[in-house]
């Protein structure tokens, strides 16, 4: 299984093929059903009608990690939800990506100094691809987060040999695991 | 005889090829990479608790069964309502849709009288058996 994965050189023709299949894994992410608090009211504006996230092929939110890409944190992570961030992100298939968005989750926003229970920034329990700031951001921002992701996400090495492209985590707070997740 | 049967046959080979194709190339070049946190069930990020095989009481089987016909009546009864108010005979559509519910009413007779209703059937029968 896999055997091909990351397995050939990194030459020209082998780069066309990853391009195909990185815009194909970039335009048909398909995002976890997961809101903390009210950067998901904004993100559910952002799937619905008006702003209408399925443009960009992302708007289709699963009901399980298992067949999500992407995970988008919307809100305020506490002490006790990031226990369940991380192991939501633990149980998505790979390759999978995460989406910080609001300031609670790129860096603590107004918790940041006296929030005694929320986690400063969620890139300190999970690797997080795309940092989308603003309390809420606007839908706007956030659709700009998605195609920044598709862009990323076009550029990965699917049979080439290369390293990932890689996700920001602040490797000090969680513990290493053997073969744990992408950039940890 | 059997050559008249050859599309049959090129069917059943384009849909196991159409099945497998998509699969070996997947398992070719997806990351594998389980560990025990991404293997385990999936129960919205909390710890499992018991058994997945569990037994699942009887009672949720008659409710669900007699919530279902009252369920479909319903959805029989919006294409009624629309179609009974257009026909030139308003009287027989009318007649038609009242010995419709009827039917289902001598069903809902029919449960509660053999006592699906009640939540604690058990205790209600050796009541009345000792009673």
């Amino acid at each position: 299984m896999g055997v091909l994965n990351n397995a050939l050189p990194d030459v020209a023709p082998v780069k066309a093929v990853d391009g195909l299949i990185g815009w194909g894994r970039g335009s048909s992410i398909w995002p976890m059903t997961f809101g903390i608090a009210c950067c998901a009211i904004e993100m559910m504006a952002v799937y619905a009608a008006t702003f209408d996230l399925d443009r960009f092929g992302a708007g289709v939110p699963r009901a399980t990690p298992r067949q999500s890409d992407l995970i988008i944190v919307p809100g305020t992570v506490n002490a006790k939800m990031a226990v369940r961030v991380k192991r939501l992100y633990d149980q998505m298939a790979e390759p999978r990506y995460v989406i910080a968005m609001g300031a609670c989750v790129c860096g603590g926003g107004p918790y940041v100094k006296w929030g005694y229970n929320t986690v400063k920034g969620v890139h300190k329990i999970i690797p997080v691809d795309i940092f989308v700031p603003g309390c809420p951001p606007r839908p706007e921002a956030l659709m700009d987060g998605i195609l920044k992701l598709k862009e990323k996400i076009s550029r990965e090495a699917v049979f080439a040999r290369r390293a990932a492209t890689g996700a920001e985590m602040d490797g000090r707070y969680v513990q290493a695991r053997p073969g744990g997740g992408a950039g940890a | 005889m059997f050559l008249s049967y050859h599309a049959v046959l090129v069917f059943l080979i384009t849909g196991i090829v159409m099945v497998c194709t998509p699969l070996v190339l997947g398992a070719l070049f997806r990351p594998r990479n389980p560990y025990a946190e991404k293997s385990m069930p999936y129960e919205c990020a909390e710890d499992p608790v018991g058994d997945a095989q569990v037994r699942f009481d009887m009672r949720f089987y008659s409710a669900a069964l007699i919530f279902i016909v009252f369920d479909v009546e319903i959805a029989f009864m919006f294409p009624w309502a629309l179609v009974s108010s257009s026909t030139p005979d308003r009287t027989l559509g009318m007649l038609e849709g009242v010995f419709f519910v009827a039917v289902l009413g001598l069903g809902l007779v029919y449960v509660w009288v053999k006592g699906d209703f009640e939540w604690v059937k058990s205790f209600q029968q050796k009541r009345r058996v000792q009673g």
